[in-house]
C-alpha cells in the first residue's frame, strides 16, 4: 500500500458517504425515511437489490470457492430467476396495494398481531445475528491484511455506514448502493483481466478456459441427486427457489429495496432484471477465482494464503519447521509448474494422449502440494490454538495485494469495504424499520407523529449498528461462528416463507393454526440442525412445508372442535 | 392474472407474461451453455 492507494481508498469511501448524506438530507416523514418516498426507478431498485445480496464475504469467499472448488457453487443461484417471477406476480402488487412499510405489516391484515409479531421476531433473530457477521467477516480479513486492529476496522465500517443510513434512511441506502455496485464490479473485472494478462505470453483466453476444464474446475452442473451434497442442480433449483422466495419475499432487507420503487412496474422490473443478471454476475466472480487458479499454476502461491499466520507461527517458535516446509514446497511447486506447462502445451497442440499424461503428472504434483499445505495448516493449529487455518477467503485479497498495481490495490480495498457497507446498510435499515414499525409503533407507542417515528427509526439504526459492532467484537473470541451463521438464514427462512405462503395462497388457514404451525415447524428445523446431517439448503423446503402441513392440521382440528355436536 | 397486473402495462411487452418468459428463456439458454461447458471441457 502506498499513498496513492490510501487516497483512492478513502477518497472512494468518503465520496460515497458524502453523496449518501447530501442526496437525502432533510428526510422527515415516515414514507420518505422508510420507503425513500417510493420514488426510485427500476434500475436503481435492481442495483440496490444486487448490492444488498452481495456482501464483502460474497466477493472474498466466492473467488476463493472458484479457486479451490471450481464453478459448482453457481448452482446455488439457479432457483433465483423463478423466485423473481413468482414474487413479481404475487408479493409486489400486494405490498404496493396495501401500502405497507414492512412485509410483516401485511401479516396482521391477513392474520393477526401475534402472527405478525412472530414473523418480525424470527426476522430480527436471523438478521440481527447476520448483520454482526456482515461486518465481522470482512473486518477480520481486512485487519489481517492491513495489519489493523480488528475492533478498529469494525468500528470504521460501522461508523461510515451509520452516518448515511441514519441521515437519509432507505433512499440513502439505495442511491449509494448503485455506485457501490458499479465500483465493485469494475474492480472485480479489472482483477480478473490482470490475472489473465499476467499469464505467460503464449496462453490465450481459450487456452486458460480449456486448462481450467481439464483440471476439473468447470464443474458448473452436477446432475447427481444427493441430499447431503450442498451444491447440485436439484438443491439449487428446488432448495434455492425456496430460499430466494423467502429472502426476497419475506426478508425486510430485500422487501425494503423494491418497496422503494416508484410503482409496481418499477419494483417488478427491478426484480426481473435481478433474475436476469444475478447468475451471470456470480459466474464472473467465480471465473475470476478460476483465473487466479490458472495464474498460480505458473507463479508460486504462498504456502498459506493468510500469510500473517505464517509469521505468527514463526514468532511462536516453529521457524525451523516452517522453513523446512517452505523448502519442500519450493521443490514441489517447480514440479507442478513443469506439469502445468506440459499440460498447457498439450492443450495448445490438441494432443489427447499428452493431455492425459500431463493431467496425471499435474494431479500427482497437486496432491503433494496439498499435503504440504495441510501440514502447514496442522502446524498453525498446533502452534496457534484457536486460530482458524482455513485460507480460502484470503486467496483473492492476497492476490490483489501482491500482484495488482498501486492505485488499483486501493480501489480493490474500496471494493471490499463498499460491499460490506452496502449489505450492512440494507440490513440496518431493515432492522430499524421492522423494530420501529412492527414492534415500537404497533405495540409500544402507537399514535405518535411522523417526526417521532422517524426519530425513533434513527435511534433504532444507531442501536442496531452498535449491536452489530459489539457482536463482531465478541465473534472474534468464538470459533466456527461464521460457519454457524452461514446456515442461520436457512434455519429461519423456511418457516418465515411458510407463514407468507399461507398468507398469500391458502385462504382456508386462520391465524391460530398458522401461528402454532410456525412454532412447531421451527422446532422441527432446529431438531434437524442439531441431530441430523440434512443439507442446510433443504431446511428452507422442510420448514416451509412443515408450516403449511401443521397449520392445515391445526386448522382441521380447530374446525372439528368448533363444529356443533349432532 | 390479478387486477394490478392488468392496470399497469409493462414497457416493451404487451403483458407481464412477456417479461416472465424472457427471464425463463434466458435461464434456459444459460443452463444449456453451462451443461455444454461442463460436459465438453
Amino acid at each position: 500500500m502506498n499513498a496513492v492507494d490510501w487516497i483512492v481508498l478513502f477518497g472512494t469511501l468518503g465520496t460515497i458517504v458524502l453523496y449518501g448524506v447530501m442526496k437525502t438530507r432533510g428526510t422527515r416523514n415516515m414514507e420518505a425515511y422508510l420507503l425513500g418516498s417510493k420514488s426510485l426507478p427500476w434500475w436503481t431498485v435492481c442495483l440496490s437489490i444486487m448490492a444488498t445480496q452481495a456482501s464483502a464475504i460474497t466477493f472474498l469467499s466466492t473467488t476463493g470457492q472458484g479457486y479451490e472448488d471450481g464453478m459448482r457453487f453457481l448452482q446455488f443461484y439457479f432457483g433465483l430467476p423463478v423466485a423473481m417471477i413468482i414474487l413479481s406476480v404475487t408479493a409486489v402488487p400486494l405490498y404496493h396495494k396495501l401500502k405497507v412499510f414492512t412485509a410483516y405489516e401485511y401479516l396482521e391484515t391477513r392474520f393477526d398481531l401475534k402472527t405478525r409479531s412472530l414473523a418480525a421476531f424470527y426476522f430480527l433473530m436471523l438478521r440481527g445475528v447476520s448483520v454482526g457477521i456482515t461486518i465481522y467477516a470482512p473486518s477480520l480479513i481486512l485487519s489481517t491484511i492491513l495489519g489493523w486492529n480488528i475492533n478498529l476496522t469494525t468500528v470504521l465500517i460501522g461508523s461510515l455506514v451509520m452516518v448515511y443510513v441514519v441521515s437519509g434512511g432507505t433512499k440513502a441506502v439505495s442511491v449509494t448502493q448503485k455506485y457501490q455496485l458499479t465500483i465493485i464490479m469494475t474492480g472485480m473485472v479489472l482483477t480478473g483481466l490482470i490475472a489473465f494478462w499476467k499469464l505467460p505470453g503464449n496462453v490465450s483466453f481459450s487456452d486458460a478456459f480449456r486448462f481450467a476444464g481439464e483440471t476439473g474446475k468447470l464443474n458448473l452442473i452436477n446432475l447427481s441427486f444427493n441430499l447431503e451434497d450442498r451444491y447440485n442442480i436439484w438443491s439449487g433449483l428446488i432448495g434455492g427457489l425456496f430460499l430466494f422466495l423467502s429472502y426476497f419475499g419475506a426478508d425486510q432487507s430485500q422487501v425494503g429495496r423494491y418497496l422503494s420503487g416508484s410503482s409496481i412496474t418499477e419494483s417488478r422490473l427491478g426484480l426481473i432484471f435481478n433474475g436476469i443478471l444475478k447468475i451471470p454476475m456470480q459466474f464472473i466472480i467465480l471465473y475470476i477465482g478460476l483465473m487466479i487458479f490458472v495464474f498460480y499454476q505458473f507463479y508460486q502461491p504462498p504456502l498459506i494464503h493468510n500469510v500473517s499466520l505464517r509469521d505468527k507461527v514463526v514468532m511462536a517458535g516453529a521457524e525451523a519447521r516452517v522453513k523446512e516446509l517452505e523448502a519442500e514446497y519450493d521443490g514441489v511447486f517447480l514440479e507442478r509448474r513443469t506439469a502445468a506447462e506440459g499440460l498447457m502445451q498439450a492443450i495448445q497442440g490438441k494432443d489427447a494422449s499428452a493431455i492425459q499424461t500431463q493431467k496425471e503428472s499435474l494431479k500427482q504434483a497437486q496432491q503433494k502440494e496439498n499435503e504440504l499445505r495441510n501440514d502447514m495448516k496442522d502446524l498453525v493449529k498446533k502452534e496457534l490454538p484457536g486460530q482458524n487455518p482455513m485460507d480460502k477467503d484470503y486467496v483473492f485479497i492476497h492476490f490483489v495485494m501482491s500482484y495488482l498495481p498501486h492505485g488499483l490495490i486501493g480501489l480493490l480495498l474500496a471494493v471490499v469495504f463498499s460491499a460490506a457497507m452496502s449489505s450492512m446498510a440494507s440490513e440496518l435499515n431493515a432492522l430499524a424499520s421492522t423494530t420501529t414499525v412492527d414492534i415500537y409503533r404497533r405495540s409500544m407507542r402507537p399514535g405518535q407523529s411522523d417526526e417521532h417515528y422517524v426519530s425513533a427509526s434513527r435511534w433504532m439504526t444507531i442501536g442496531w449498528c452498535v449491536f452489530a459492532i459489539v457482536f463482531a467484537s465478541l465473534a472474534n473470541q468464538a470459533e466456527n461462528l461464521i460457519q454457524f451463521v452461514n446456515i442461520v438464514g436457512s434455519l429461519w427462512y423456511g418457516t418465515i416463507l411458510g407463514i407468507f405462503l399461507s398468507a398469500f395462497y391458502l385462504k382456508y388457514l386462520r391465524s391460530n393454526a398458522v401461528f402454532w404451525g410456525a412454532i412447531f415447524a421451527e422446532l422441527i428445523i432446529l431438531y434437524l440442525y442439531f441431530f441430523t446431517k440434512v443439507a442446510f439448503l433443504l431446511y428452507n423446503i422442510i420448514g416451509c412445508v412443515a408450516v403449511v402441513a401443521l397449520a392445515t392440521l391445526f386448522q382441521l382440528m380447530e374446525g372439528k372442535k368448533k363444529r356443533p355436536a349432532v | 392474472m390479478s387486477a394490478d397486473q392488468e392496470t399497469e402495462k409493462p414497457p416493451v411487452f404487451r403483458s407481464w407474461a412477456g417479461w416472465y418468459w424472457t427471464v425463463l428463456l434466458i435461464m434456459a439458454v444459460q443452463l444449456i451453455i453451462y451443461c455444454w461447458i461442463t460436459f465438453s471441457y
